[in-house]
């Protein structure tokens, strides 16, 4: 099986966007919601992959920048009437802000003291949403329009197309970015914070723009989410929300593209499965059995099933050279 | 006020226990053990099935307290010792696995019913002083405190605390000692799950036994742990202590809605003034 792979390394990411391209063409929407829905939490664990696989800082604060994304789009279109793509990109920007907010204050702390303390900031947001007022519908949460282009209605094979294409343009912008001076910049800082501060750079402000990117990515995560449920309330700010986007990057692969991907379909997917198959009951066990044993045989990733792709600037550090 | 104060301690103290758990394993084997609040739950319901089965409390208690220590040796047994060593976050998801695993498996054994678990201490308040406090608050701020002294002589006072301080201090040299490391970790696992079955059987009482009884407190268990700084003993204990009564008084004084919220808030606060958390010493990196 992996020899095949091994033989043709592109055979692997060709059946992957392959199977993406032809899931509009199965009947019946169910599993191609399933689908669009894998693509919008890569744009999450693309996201999660930039500042805990490129930069080692992990953040617990997803399910902040997630529901941020959901809510500011909803409430952008339902009640300012503003374009369902225009509201997407305010949306993700305000993630953005409070994103780079919320790092400020918490950017020196380390690891697990960092985990626990955005954890904190997942635990006070959803208290916010709970007690917030008439337009996002407090406790009961809100309805958000569907999703349209440039007041067109899409249906949901073209909704899948336009996630697609925008997840395609958010990975080239990341791609890049992994290549740029930043991308080495979060890889010096992986290797060693201390060190990288000795060569003269601003760790602060790089780990600040990491924290940024993140939360752009996954808060256009979440404002792609509206309109594909059409309904949301304050569990978006769930523990369990941020708990799916760094377990998406760690069961996928930390630091590469593939791995972000398979993550997503890892985490979506696999409870989705079992619940298809029969293990209704026992499906959050079996998907935690699923998520030790992946942890225990293939500790880099699912990504390092096939051959191992890392990102293009992570290829650059480990050989020390920069292009 | 006083009265709100000594039930957040008794709240907190518990808080305080599951993060001393937490905070053990962690400094024991680096390893961030998301499921250790659904140990204490699963204790809670093996509490529950020995006294349906007519055991006496006396007797329900030593042999809860053993279940908690033989599933904290199988979970380091069977899992953990692989990751032991190995990146902080694979550890951390593999127990949010476990986290998973647990919950179901109390749902299918047990059911989604909530059931009731009686307190060992008498439930009449008792008057100190002018305060009235129950005398379960009483009870669990006493074994609490029991077991923190108990904790603190085995650790400074026996061979094997002062072996597994060694071995949580540096693993390599403790092993050079002649220290078995694998069973101080074995061990580790073991007392920390003992330490979750207590909490599961203090706390059992006030949240009732159910699949999700622990969820809350284990969100709060991590802010404490981590308050404390996350590589000290008493550090967790304070936390929770600090954790509980914050959430008490915001219950009472503030709103209910947001008692959950500002120990966070609390715990955010000091982070930022104190990095390294209450207790724990700053760490010097070497590059």
């Amino acid at each position: 099986m992996t020899k095949v792979f091994d033989t043709y390394p592109w055979l692997g990411p060709v059946l992957f966007v392959l199977a993406f391209v032809l899931a509009p063409l199965v009947p019946g929407g169910y599993v191609l919601y399933i689908f669009t829905l894998v693509i919008i939490y890569t744009l999450a664990s693309f996201g999660t992959n930039i500042l805990t696989g490129y930069t080692n800082l992990i953040s617990m604060a997803g399910a902040v920048f997630f529901g941020i994304g959901a809510y500011g789009s909803a409430i952008l279109t339902t009640h300012f009437g503003v374009p369902l793509v225009l509201s997407m990109f305010i949306a993700a920007s305000i993630a953005t802000v409070v994103g780079l907010l919320l790092a400020l204050p918490v950017l020196r702390l380390e690891e697990v003291f960092l985990a626990i303390a955005t954890l904190g900031f997942v635990m006070i947001s959803v208290e916010i949403a709970k007690s917030s007022g008439d337009m996002s519908g407090g406790e009961n949460g809100m309805g958000a329009p569907g999703p349209t282009l440039f007041g067109w209605a899409l249906d949901e094979r073209a909704y899948h197309v336009f996630t697609a294409v925008v997840l395609a343009g958010a990975l080239w912008v990341a791609r890049n970015l992994a290549r740029s001076r930043f991308g080495r910049g979060f890889l010096a800082i992986k290797g060693s914070e201390t060190a990288a501060r000795a060569l003269g750079l601003n760790t602060t402000a790089l780990k600040l723009v990491a924290f940024g990117v993140c939360a752009f990515y996954t808060g256009l995560s979440g404002a792609l989410y509206a309109p594909l449920v059409r309904f949301i309330d304050p569990s978006l700010f769930s523990i369990m929300v941020s708990i799916s986007f760094v377990s998406m990057v760690i069961v996928g692969g930390l630091g590469s593209i593939l791995g972000s991907v398979l993550g997503a379909v890892f985490v979506i997917g696999a409870p989705q499965l079992l619940t298809y198959l029969g293990f209704d009951q026992f499906q959050r066990a079996l998907y935690g059995v699923a998520m030790i044993l992946a942890l225990m045989f293939l500790p880099d990733g699912l990504a390092s099933l096939f051959k191992r792709k890392r990102l293009p600037g992570a290829d650059a550090a480990q050989s020390g050279g920069v292009r | 006020m006083l009265q709100m104060i000594v039930s957040g301690v008794a709240l907190g103290a518990i808080y305080g226990l599951i993060a001393l758990g937490i905070v053990m394993v962690f400094k024991a084997t680096g390893i961030l053990n998301f499921a250790h609040g659904e140990a204490a739950m699963l204790s809670a319901f093996v509490a529950y099935t020995l006294f349906k089965l007519g055991l006496p409390l006396w007797a329900v208690v030593p042999l809860t307290l053993l279940f908690g220590a033989a599933l904290g040796m199988a979970i380091e047994r069977f899992i953990i010792r692989r990751f032991i060593g190995k990146a902080l976050l694979s550890s951390a998801i593999c127990t949010l696995g476990l986290f998973l695993v647990f919950g179901d498996l109390a749902i299918w054994v047990w059911g989604k019913d909530t059931q009731e678990l009686p307190s060992i201490f008498p439930a009449a308040p008792i008057d100190i002083g002018g305060v009235i406090v129950s005398g379960i608050d009483l009870g669990i701020v006493a074994v609490c405190a029991t077991l923190a002294a108990l904790l603190f002589a085995f650790f400074r006072f026996t061979r094997l605390g002062i072996a597994m301080q060694a071995t949580m201090e540096n693993p390599t040299a403790a092993r050079l000692m002649g220290i078995p490391i694998k069973r101080i970790y074995a061990l580790a696992w073991a007392l920390s799950h003992v330490i979750a079955a207590t909490a599961g059987l203090l706390i059992a009482p006030l949240t009732f036994v159910h699949f999700s009884m622990m969820q809350h407190a284990l969100h709060f268990a991590f802010a404490a742990a981590v308050l404390g700084g996350i590589g000290s003993m008493p550090g967790a204990l304070l936390g929770g202590v600090i954790i509980g009564v914050s959430s008490n008084l915001t219950g009472a004084y503030v709103s209910s809605a947001w008692k959950d919220a500002v120990p966070f808030i609390v715990m955010l606060v000091i982070l930022i003034l104190r990095p390294h958390g209450l207790l724990a010493r700053a760490q010097i990196k070497k590059v």
